[in-house]
């Protein structure tokens, strides 16, 4: 097997609290492959975000205090700040979900997306305009020739993620990072914007680590999933397959969380009951024990490690243990 | 209502390590936080304000709604 363009081993972020330092991801691994897409799915407060952040060194206020991130087979942990500034639009793009808070609304969405360009490759100003019709072109903007001279709150949310989407492939990115890219959009825009990072995906053999807390989108994008809770990783595997079987508790109430056509229309949406803890309060032993429905003793007192269940799958559940096993362990 | 310097001082002196500068004052019952980039700092590189809103309002207490956040690109 080819090595991963993306290994995240043991990552370990912690912010600064009022009585010491927050961890919000705790011991987090996962690999990208190249031209393949990881999910990384979990509620708000999973540390999902936190994690993608830190691969981009985009964690001002913050710090990795434990892991490894390789790119490329490059550390990026402790890497120079310029070479990941180098790194980033170049190798690494990123597309957030609020599209505005990354424009600029002093300039033309052409001159934005030409500058991302020429940041990066030695190319001629005219060129990096052709090329900024081009790439919107390829998003599906209307009227591109047009379109390169609006600036920003002249286009809709949606024209505006196509345009940020533009400006994340302009460099030809090995790897795009998408973190709730479709949140604030309504759901024909998100479908449009999904179908437009996976054709773009596709047409330029990106790898995309796309960071969610929607299981339907996972379902839609993915080839394999990465469920995080409370900033640990609970489970991972291919997507068919943790959606099929699920094995952790915390990934079954993801997925029946899911609307249905079956579900009631006039009932409250399908939600976990309880609230992601805040990462300075974390519960003793399994994190997501207080809202388990199939929480044992021992999940109060001990976490349990994340099991192998099938060759590239795993799951954090006491469940898996044999009962022999936790018998002998008392 | 007034400002926990105490409470302020890991993430002050964490993005003081990234050569950035906080300023934090009080209006009423919201605040108004401004962060500063020197010259070895990376503008682009602090983590996006919802998450520092939620930092903030774990040291402090305050609403994220009533913690306004101004970031170095907002001034430029």
């Amino acid at each position: 097997m080819t090595a991963p363009l993306l290994d995240v081993r043991d990552l370990t972020v912690r912010f600064p609290g009022p009585t010491g330092p927050i961890e919000a991801v705790s011991g987090v691994s996962f690999d990208v492959r190249a031209g393949e897409t990881l999910a990384v799915v979990g509620e708000s407060g999973s540390g999902k975000s936190v994690s993608s952040l830190a691969v981009l060194g985009l964690l001002g206020g913050g710090r990795v205090t434990g892991g490894s991130i390789r790119f490329q087979g490059e550390e990026l942990v402790g890497a120079d700040p310029e070479r990941l500034r180098r790194l980033r639009g170049a190798d690494i793009a990123m597309i957030f979900q609020n599209p505005m808070s990354s424009l600029d609304p002093l300039f033309t969405v052409g001159d934005q997306i030409a500058e991302a360009l020429r940041i990066h490759r030695p190319v001629s100003r005219r060129d990096a305009r052709r090329r900024a019709v081009e790439l919107l072109t390829e998003v599906g903007l209307p009227d591109p020739a047009r379109r390169v001279r609006s600036y920003p709150h002249e286009l809709s949310g949606g024209q505006q993620q196509r345009v940020m989407i533009a400006m994340a492939l302009a460099c030809e990115p090995a790897l795009l990072i998408a973190d709730e890219p479709t949140t604030a959009l309504d759901v024909t825009v998100e479908a449009q914007i999904l179908d437009l990072l996976r054709r773009a995906q596709r047409d330029h053999g990106t790898a995309l680590l796309f960071v969610t807390h929607d299981m339907g989108v996972v379902a839609e994008m993915a080839d394999r999933v990465l469920v995080m809770y409370a900033g640990r990783v609970v489970e991972q595997g291919p997507v068919r397959e943790v959606l099929r079987d699920p094995r952790n508790p915390y990934t079954r109430a993801l997925i029946e969380s899911i609307p249905t056509p079956a579900t009631p229309r006039d009932l409250p949406m399908p939600a976990i009951p309880g609230n992601v803890p805040h990462p300075s309060d974390l519960p003793g032993g399994c994190r997501f024990h207080p809202r388990c429905p199939a929480a044992l003793d021992r999940c109060a007192t001990e976490e349990a490690p994340l099991h192998a269940l099938a060759p590239g799958r795993t799951s954090r559940c006491w469940r898996h243990v044999p009962a022999e096993e936790v018998a002998r362990a008392g | 209502m007034s400002i926990d310097e105490s409470a302020l001082s890991g993430l002050r002196s964490t993005l003081e390590a990234d050569d950035y500068r906080m300023a934090v004052s009080e209006s009423g019952s919201s605040i108004e936080v401004t962060i500063t980039a020197g010259p070895d700092a990376c503008e682009e590189c602090l983590v996006p304000k919802p998450l520092m809103r939620n930092i903030l309002h774990a040291a402090l207490g305050v609403p994220e709604d009533d913690i306004t956040l101004v970031y170095p690109a907002d001034a430029s």
